[in-house]
């Protein structure tokens, strides 16, 4: 026979638990979607070359700027601030 | 008097610890969705990382999300076994400082940095990167804290077992 108290600790541990994977697939699930909405992004190197991840290992110096991406497949806006829409790496 | 004073504060306690435990699982769930949903992106990332081989690029790329989608796991089946959330939390530090190390390495060594594409948010610099990852720290070694104060492991049970 499980005691009452116990018995109650069990269903909170539970609701802790159930609570705990809600937490886990929304946030999941949201940056999906959020991921799925944003438009399309694509990176430009200074020569013109794009890339989805580009390397510019080695050169410290900007070597890509990312822009969005029209339907057509032609460049729309860069992403203006600098610091994260080029990168240096 | 003094009791129910003593069981309010406990109540706000278990709350924090009930938040924490949600932002440390939002953050992983973040982390794998963005690296699932940019998973060549992240290979490629990998690949061109100087400080890893290149030949393990295409399996990081998968174990590093699963393993964090393991830890999650451990995490929310452990909120009804104390002690798998005892060693969740545990991997979660262990990932969190190896993954601040990282960064921390990167930033020392600026010539050899990878695209930003390896971290929690690709358009995020690498100094921003150690900051959150240095409050993600912070959280997880308050989480633990109050999970050995056992503060889960006896909801409503004053008898239960340690954490």
């Amino acid at each position: 026979m499980v005691s009452p108290i116990k018995q109650e600790a069990v269903m909170k541990r539970t609701l802790l638990s159930l609570i705990a994977l809600g937490a886990f697939v929304t946030s999941f699930a949201g940056t999906i979607v959020k991921e799925v909405m944003d438009p399309p992004k694509i990176w430009v190197y200074q020569n013109g070359d794009r890339t989805s991840n580009p390397s510019c290992l080695g050169t410290g110096d900007p070597c890509a700027t990312e822009y969005y991406l029209n339907a057509n497949g032609s460049l729309g806006a860069p992403i203006c601030d600098v610091r994260y829409g080029v990168r240096t790496n | 008097m003094e009791y129910l004073c003593d069981m309010k504060m406990r109540q706000h306690t278990v709350v924090i610890y009930v938040l924490l435990i949600i932002a440390l699982l939002g953050v992983f769930a973040y982390f794998c969705a963005m690296k699932l949903r940019h998973h060549a992106a992240f290979e490629e990332g990998l690949a061109l990382a100087p400080q890893l081989p290149k030949a393990a690029a295409p399996y990081l790329a998968w174990i590093i999300p699963l393993l964090c989608f393991a830890v999650s796991a451990l995490i929310i089946y452990g909120c009804v076994q104390p002690k798998l959330l005892t060693l969740g939390l545990w991997i979660y530090l262990a990932l969190m400082l190896l993954f601040t190390g990282f960064i921390g390495y990167i930033l020392l060594h600026p010539k050899e940095a990878p695209c930003e594409c390896l971290g929690l948010d690709e358009n995020w610099s690498w100094k921003k990167h150690l900051w959150v990852n240095t409050g993600i720290l912070f959280i997880t070694g308050l989480a633990i804290w109050l999970h050995y104060k056992r503060i889960v492991a006896t909801i409503g049970n004053e008898d239960s077992e340690n954490p």
